[in-house]
C-alpha cells in the first residue's frame, strides 16, 4: 500500500465535483456532462479490474442517491470499469504495465481521445438508455448520448491539458 | 468441489461484474417500491442534508427574485380575502334554513397548504425529481399534489420525516389528470423527455376545438389537486389519424429552471375518497 491517500481525495474530491457542480449544470434542459469518469479514466494501468469495479460501484452508488437514478450510475459505471483494461489492452499493446497511468504525453492525443471517447461513449450510451427505460422518445434519448458524450470528452481533454502544461 | 473452486477462479472476474450489475439492476427495478425509494434517494437524511446545507449557500443568490414572487402571491391573496369579505355579507344576510344546511361545508375546508422549499432539483434528465425540506412529521405523505405559485409543479413520490422526494410533470412517470378551460375537455398530461418548457396533453377527443393560448387547469378529478390550478397554455395542436385525439403541446406555467418555493396540498377528504375507489 505506497499511497492509498491520494485516491481516496481524489476519490471524494470528484464526486463533491460532480454532484455539488456538474449534476446542477443545466443547459437548454440536454447537458449534464459526468465528470467523475476522470477518477476512472487516471486509474493505474496495473489496477485490479476486481477493486476498480467495487470502486465503480461506490462511485456510481452515491452518484445515484443524489440524483435520484437508482440504479443508473452503478450499472454503467461498473460496466466502464470491466472493459477498461481491456479497452486499455486493444488500444494501447505496447504499453508497459508498470507504468502507471495512461497519460495525453504517453501516448499521444490521438490515442488518448479514443481512449477517452470510447469509454465515456460505452458509459453515457449505457447510461442514457437505462434512464429512458424503453425506447421511448429515443430520438432525444440518441441527442442526448450524442451531446453528453461530446461534452464530457471536451472536459475530460482540457482536464487533460491542464495538467499536461 | 473442486473444480467448482476452480470455475469460481478462473471467472472471478466475470462472477464479480455480473454480481455488481445485478445488483445495480435490481436496485434500478426496485426503486419504484416505496421504502427503498426513501433510503436509496435524495430524500435519505444524508443527502437530504447535505443539499440542504448547499442549499442554504446557494439560497441567497436569488433571494429577490424568490421575494418578488411571493409578494405579489401575497397581493393576490389579500385581493381574494377582500373579495370574500364582500361576499360575506351576501351569504350571512340569505335566509336562516339555508345557513344551517350549509354550515357544515362551509367550515370544512377541505385542502390545505404546507409551504417547502425546494433543496435540489433537476431538469435535464427523462425522470427529474424534486427534493423538498418537509417530510412526514410536516405531515407530508405520498401522493400530495405540489404547486408552486405558477401552477402544479409535480406529485410526492416519497417521504422521510424531514425530506419529501416529488415527481415533477416534468418526468416522463408523471401523468395528471387535466382540463382546457373554454370546453372543459379533459386529459392526461405526460411529458415527453424533451423541453423542460413544455409537456404532451393526451386523449383530448379529436372533435374538441382548442384553441392556441387558452389556459390548461388541474380537473379535480382525483384527490390530489383541487380544479382550475393552472398548468399551462396550449402552444400547438395536431390530431393523431389513428386514434382520433389530439396531441396538444402545452407551455408550462411553472419555470422548472428556477423553481424555489412551493406549497405542498393535503387533502382532508384523502382517506374517505380512497375508500370511495
Amino acid at each position: 500500500m505506497p499511497s492509498v491517500l491520494p485516491y481516496i481525495l481524489r476519490f471524494v474530491a470528484v464526486l463533491l465535483l460532480q454532484v455539488l457542480l456538474f449534476n446542477n449544470l443545466d443547459f437548454m434542459g440536454y447537458l449534464s456532462p459526468y465528470i467523475y469518469l476522470i477518477f476512472f479514466l487516471r486509474l493505474p494501468v496495473s489496477f485490479k479490474t476486481s477493486y476498480s469495479m467495487l470502486l465503480g460501484f461506490l462511485m456510481g452508488l452515491l452518484v445515484d442517491i443524489f440524483a435520484n437514478t437508482m440504479g443508473v450510475h452503478t450499472f454503467a459505471c461498473v460496466l466502464v470499469c470491466f472493459v477498461r483494461n481491456g479497452w486499455i489492452g486493444m488500444l494501447f499493446s505496447t504499453l508497459n504495465a508498470q507504468q502507471d497511468e495512461v497519460s495525453a504525453v504517453r501516448v499521444g492525443w490521438l490515442d488518448y481521445f479514443k481512449y477517452v471517447v470510447g469509454l465515456v461513449l460505452l458509459h453515457h450510451t449505457v447510461l442514457y438508455m437505462l434512464e429512458a427505460f424503453t425506447f421511448f422518445a429515443f430520438g432525444y434519448t440518441l441527442l442526448r448520448i450524442v451531446l453528453n458524450t461530446v461534452c464530457t470528452t471536451g472536459f475530460v481533454l482540457c482536464y487533460e491539458y491542464l495538467r499536461s502544461k | 468441489m473442486e473444480n467448482l473452486l476452480q470455475f469460481i477462479k478462473r471467472f472471478s472476474l466475470l462472477l464479480l461484474f455480473l454480481a455488481l450489475e445485478t445488483v445495480a439492476i435490481i436496485m434500478l427495478v426496485q426503486f419504484n417500491s416505496y421504502q427503498r425509494s426513501v433510503l436509496f434517494s435524495s430524500a435519505n437524511w444524508v443527502s437530504g442534508g447535505f443539499y440542504q446545507v448547499v442549499d442554504a449557500v446557494g439560497g441567497y443568490f436569488n433571494l429577490r427574485e424568490v421575494n418578488q414572487s411571493l409578494s405579489a402571491e401575497n397581493a393576490a391573496l389579500k385581493n381574494e380575502i377582500e373579495r370574500l369579505k364582500a361576499q360575506q355579507p351576501a351569504l350571512v344576510s340569505s335566509t336562516d334554513s339555508m345557513l344551517i344546511t350549509t354550515a357544515d361545508t362551509a367550515y370544512w375546508q377541505p385542502y390545505t397548504y404546507v409551504a417547502a422549499h425546494v433543496i435540489q432539483h433537476s431538469i435535464n434528465k427523462a425522470q427529474n425529481y424534486i427534493t423538498l425540506n418537509k417530510g412526514t412529521d410536516d405531515g407530508i405523505l405520498p401522493d400530495m399534489g405540489v404547486v408552486s405559485p405558477d401552477g402544479v409543479v409535480g406529485i410526492v413520490k416519497s417521504a422521510s420525516r424531514h425530506y419529501a422526494m416529488v415527481i415533477p410533470i416534468i418526468n416522463v412517470q408523471s401523468r395528471i389528470s387535466c382540463r382546457l378551460d373554454s370546453t372543459q375537455n379533459f386529459g392526461s398530461l405526460v411529458w415527453d423527455a424533451s423541453d423542460y418548457r413544455t409537456a404532451i396533453l393526451q386523449e383530448v377527443p379529436g372533435h374538441a376545438t382548442v384553441k392556441i393560448g387558452e389556459t390548461v387547469s388541474t380537473s379535480g378529478f382525483s384527490a390530489i389537486f383541487p380544479s382550475n390550478i393552472p398548468v399551462g397554455k396550449v402552444a400547438d395542436v395536431t390530431l393523431i389519424e389513428e386514434s382520433q385525439f389530439l396531441q396538444i403541446k402545452v407551455d408550462l406555467s411553472v419555470d422548472f429552471g428556477k423553481l424555489a418555493e412551493v406549497n405542498v396540498i393535503q387533502f382532508a377528504g384523502n382517506t374517505e375518497f380512497k375508500a370511495l375507489q
